[in-house]
């Protein structure tokens, strides 16, 4: 047949142009025998240049076929045809239900077929079949059985390099909207078998090998053009079951510009609830991807990152954020990666990250959420004008329970280690050396919305400064058991924390001190109630000691329940006491009300006023100091307590040595407010030599100046109290004292006061001026020392001395000469200043003092008043 | 006999002398020392049950910031144990020369006169 054309036409309710043939009015056969076809061979049926029309308005198809050039040959016997069907051109134009299918797509195929009629079996034989020179090939068979309405295929086909622009072309303009924004090319290769029966519940098994190469694709929504894409996949299906379909990736690549993405894995579950099992390579260069990221995060960065991801998922997982039930682990590498947040940034020029959830071989039963390892070369993190911190060779290992859970703190487990950190904040700078550790964090048992934390930590030299204060310790390491109660105010309420911490060769300094803290050694245990040093040693100026013990009742001070109770052995080389009271001048005294309700708010600064005595704090030091310095004194070999209770120091009991003699002070200081302080002395001098206690102690010289005519040693006993102005000046008004010293054996020596009396008295000068013995008390009262009757003996006389010595310098001293070389008893009266004595002869006053038969009711009072004053000082005397 | 009459009156001279010189006691109510005494920057305060308390104002020292002591009035003889937080006793007796519902006056051994007010209970 060559030309023409062919019209095939059916209407709406199926009645077609062909039939042209009257309708059969005789009745049918009771029963029809089977008819069988003849045999019929065709040769060759050659068709060129035809046209073929075909409307079917009941099906809404119109086909148009133009230039269709086809030969057709084969043979029908019986029941069975078999032949081929070549068609060489065709242009055909499709349109089903109004939409343009196909328009003049070149048609061509070679159909060798077996066809069983009966059966309505048709086999392909290395069938072939194109559209627009995308080539399938077609093999095998496929039944209809109408009885049991099932369609049995079984087909393999293949198709090659078919260029996916030209698929897209075939996609009908109403489909044609879902590719709007995309370009994309490549050529598509496949195949694979059809394989099962086909009805209204079934559908055959499709196994597809599908290839794709040398793709491009271009998204307007996404910036990134991709290029090289290359997948390799099979998807094995019958369209219907979860059991027996998936889609394995054998390749998949992709490359943008300067970042490359690789992925594979099997996907399954096609119909329910698809499942991922990839596993994804990438190369990515990260400046590219700063065009995704939108300008309103203000965000950029910069460097390399690749890695492998491996992951098992499901959509719904996904959807749903189940992380606890999918799987993702891998390994990403971040060169030269530089990424910043608005003024904040973070730098590394290497860093690994390792990463697996869940977490395959957690250290504990509740860490098995996800594991992370982060290993840098250099970090280096910050913000602009504010701080900035630097960790070189960090190694960071973490696991953690599910950390989404909001209503509870998560389990974490945390190992760190450096080689070094750095940090800075304004004035404030620390470096570490080495520093590692493991931070175990937990929710607290009884309150698990709180933390319960576990810190072990070591590192070598820490140097840290703030403003010009620095602190420097060459290494340290500590345990630390840490519990938090956020529901608390103050910071030391909220964090509990015991443990242990250990730091060697550290060295404070502070502008508020003028010599800096040296701390070769500290070793302490502590939790929240109790400091238990169990070793410390300090160096501080010329203050050296070691001290040890326990400081209790920590928590409660801070939270206001109790008073800080601590006692310690305090053993020093030499100890500075004025450079430690400056130390600890001021602490706990911002109460106001007790320390300064009577002062000018403006000056009470700890640090320039007086040494105020830490509050609410009771400190016992158990004390042994080889030599002590208090401005220009110094005490040898004190031993004794020292304690500091609620802003009053106490050293009780004191014993030392000094150039002087074996001593024993009690000394009481109390700051009930800046401008009233008090100051109370208990000093015991045994076998002291008096021209050295009037060096140590020269104001002994001004309560009794007729000590330094006598030599020799003695007993000298003191004790009194007085207030003191903010400036240590003596409130005159609240001055009191008394005191005693004893001697035997005294050289009396040719001074000032021995001469006047010798030369009164007229004694014998050239005989050693022995006195036998001396034993006065004295009392010191506001600006009046009173010393009272008291017997020396002397060479051939005894004389009895009382009277008043007053600060401004004024005497009224009375000397009654009791025993003499004269029969007769002689008084004299002393009065006026040192550069201005008179002397009077009087009435011996004293005649009968030290002869109780004889001695009248006011000298008995005042040798009562005597005993008294020596009794009491005598009671704090040490055995 | 003359000789011994001579001296027998001499002897009643001087023991009538003697007598006449004994100073006389003076006793003091000492209820009416106690209260609160001024004496220009300087106050007193003594208590029924023999303590008391001093402190000078300018010296800023105020009443709830007074030394404690204790006395005695006997007869004339105010005695004042002013005793030492830190341990010892400090004595201080005078001669009472006054004692009024308003006024207390004494000395010391030495000459030196307190002469106070009283300004309160």
């Amino acid at each position: 047949m060559n030309g023409g054309s062919v019209n095939v036409y059916s209407d709406s309710l199926g009645h077609t142009n062909y039939n042209i043939m009257p309708p059969d009015t005789n009745p049918s056969p009771a029963a029809e025998s089977k008819t069988e076809l003849p045999f019929i061979d065709i040769r060759n049926i050659e068709l060129k240049d035809v046209s073929l029309n075909y409307i079917d308005l009941s099906l809404k198809l119109n086909t148009v076929i133009r230039n269709l050039s086809a030969k057709i040959n084969g043979t029908i016997s019986r029941d069975s045809m078999s032949g081929n069907v070549k068609v060489s051109t065709s242009m055909i134009s499709l349109e089903y239900g109004g939409e343009k299918y196909l328009q003049q797509a070149a048609l061509q195929c070679v159909l060798p077929i077996d066809v069983i009629m009966s059966r309505r079996f048709i086999r392909l034989k290395n069938a072939t079949a194109s559209i627009n020179y995308m080539e399938l090939l077609l093999n095998g068979t496929i039944e209809n059985d109408t009885i049991s309405k099932n369609i049995t295929t079984d087909l393999t086909y293949k198709l090659a390099s078919w260029p996916v622009k030209n698929i897209l072309a075939l996609v009908p303009p109403s489909y044609k909207s879902y590719f709007n924004g995309i370009d994309v090319d490549g050529l598509l290769s496949s195949d694979g078998s059809i394989t099962g029966v086909y009805n209204d519940s079934h559908m055959p098994l499709m196994d597809m090998h599908i290839l794709f190469e040398k793709g491009t694709l271009k998204y307007s929504a996404f910036p990134l053009p991709l290029h090289d894409v290359d997948g390799d996949l099979m998807i094995h299906t019958d369209l219907k079951s979860d059991s027996l379909s998936f889609v394995l990736i054998n390749r998949f690549t992709a490359k943008t510009p300067q970042s490359t993405l690789k992925t594979e894995g099997m996907v399954t579950h096609l119909f329910n609830d698809i499942s991922c099992n990839l596993t994804t390579s990438a190369g990515l260069t990260l400046d590219e991807f700063n065009s995704i990221i939108p300008k309103s995060i203000k965000t950029t960065i910069r460097g390399k990152a690749s890695g492998q991801v491996k992951s098992r998922f499901s959509m719904s997982q996904v959807d749903k954020m189940q992380f606890e039930k999918m799987k993702l682990s891998g390994s990403v590498t971040l060169s030269d990666f530089d990424v910043k947040y608005d003024s904040i940034s973070l730098k590394t020029d290497r860093s690994k990250i390792d990463f697996a959830l869940p977490n395959n071989k957690p250290l504990s039963k509740n860490t098995g959420f996800v594991f992370a390892s982060i290993i840098s070369d250099n970090i280096v993190a910050g913000k602009l004008a504010s701080y900035s911190a630097w960790l070189k060779k960090s190694s960071l290992i973490l696991e953690t329970s599910d950390i989404r859970d909001t209503t509870r703190i998560p389990y974490l487990i945390c190992s760190f280690s450096m080689d070094s950190m750095s940090a800075g904040m304004h004035d404030m700078t620390i470096s570490i050396v080495a520093p590692n550790g493991k931070v175990l964090l937990s929710p607290r048992s009884d309150k698990p919305d709180q933390p319960h934390i576990n810190l072990s930590y070591k590192s070598g030299e820490l140097k840290t400064a703030m403003g010009k204060n620095t602190a420097f310790v060459n290494n340290i390491s500590t345990d630390l058991d840490i519990l938090n109660d956020n529901t608390q105010k103050d910071i030391f309420l909220q964090w509990l924390v015991k443990g242990y911490v250990d730091i060697n060769q550290g060295l404070v300094t502070m502008s508020e001190l003028t010599n800096p803290i040296e701390i070769p050694s500290v070793k302490m245990d502590f939790d929240p109630e109790t400091f238990s040093i169990k070793e410390s040693s300090m160096k501080i100026g010329k203050s050296d000691f070691r001290l040890t013990g326990n400081l209790n009742n920590v928590l409660s001070y801070f939270r206001g329940d109790s008073i800080l109770r601590g006692k310690f052995n305090f053993i020093s080389n030499k100890t500075d006491v004025a450079q430690l009271m400056t130390l600890t001048s001021g602490i706990g005294t911002n109460d106001s009300a007790s320390v300064n309700k009577h002062e000018n708010r403006t000056v009470d600064t700890v640090g320039t006023g007086p040494y105020i005595v830490p509050k609410k704090i009771d400190v016992m030091l158990n004390a042994n100091i080889k030599l002590a310095t208090i401005g220009v004194d110094t005490a040898t070999n004190i031993k004794g307590a020292v304690q500091v209770h609620d802003g009053i120091l106490l050293l009780d009991g004191l014993t030392f040595d000094t150039p002087a003699a074996r001593m024993q002070l009690t000394a009481m200081y109390r700051t009930p407010r800046k401008n009233h302080l008090y100051l109370g002395i208990d000093y015991h001098m045994m076998d002291v030599e008096i021209s050295e206690l009037l060096t140590m102690i020269p104001d002994i010289d001004s309560l009794m100046p007729m000590l330094k005519s006598f030599g020799g040693r003695g007993e000298f006993h003191i004790a009194a109290e007085t207030y003191l102005d903010s400036l240590y000046n003596i409130k005159k008004s609240t001055l009191r004292g008394a005191a005693s010293i004893q001697g035997n054996n005294l050289v009396l020596m040719d001074g000032q006061t021995f001469s006047e009396i010798a030369k009164t008295l007229r004694f014998n000068k050239k005989t050693q001026n022995k006195v036998d013995s001396l034993s006065a008390e004295f009392t010191i009262f506001r600006n009046e020392i009173d010393v009272y009757p008291f017997l020396i003996v002397m060479d051939k006389y005894k004389a009895v001395i009382a009277g008043r010595h007053n600060f401004d310098m004024t005497f009224d001293y009375h000397v009654s000469v009791i025993d003499c070389p004269l029969p007769i008893k002689l008084g004299v009266d002393i009065k006026g200043n040192v550069d201005n004595l008179s002397y009077k002869l009087v009435k011996c006053r004293y005649a009968e003092y030290f002869r109780p038969t004889s001695r009248h009711e006011v000298e008995s009072k005042q040798l009562e008043l005597r005993q008294m004053i020596r009794q009491t000082l005598a009671e704090k005397m040490k055995d | 006999m003359k000789k011994t009459l001579r001296y027998l009156t001499m002897l009643t001279v001087v023991i009538l002398f003697a007598v006449s010189c004994t100073k006389e006691d003076t006793t003091y109510d000492q209820t009416l020392l106690t209260g609160k005494w001024q004496s220009g920057t300087l106050f007193y305060k003594y208590f029924a049950d023999g303590t008391g308390g001093t402190w000078d104002t300018s010296d800023n020292v105020t009443e709830a910031e007074a030394q404690a002591f204790t006395w005695t009035l006997v007869k004339d003889l105010l005695t004042q144990i002013h005793v030492l937080e830190i341990g010892g006793s400090v004595p201080k007796v005078y001669t009472v020369t006054e004692l009024t519902a308003t006024s207390l006056k004494y000395h010391d051994d030495f000459g030196v006169s307190f002469s106070f007010t009283k300004v309160g209970k």
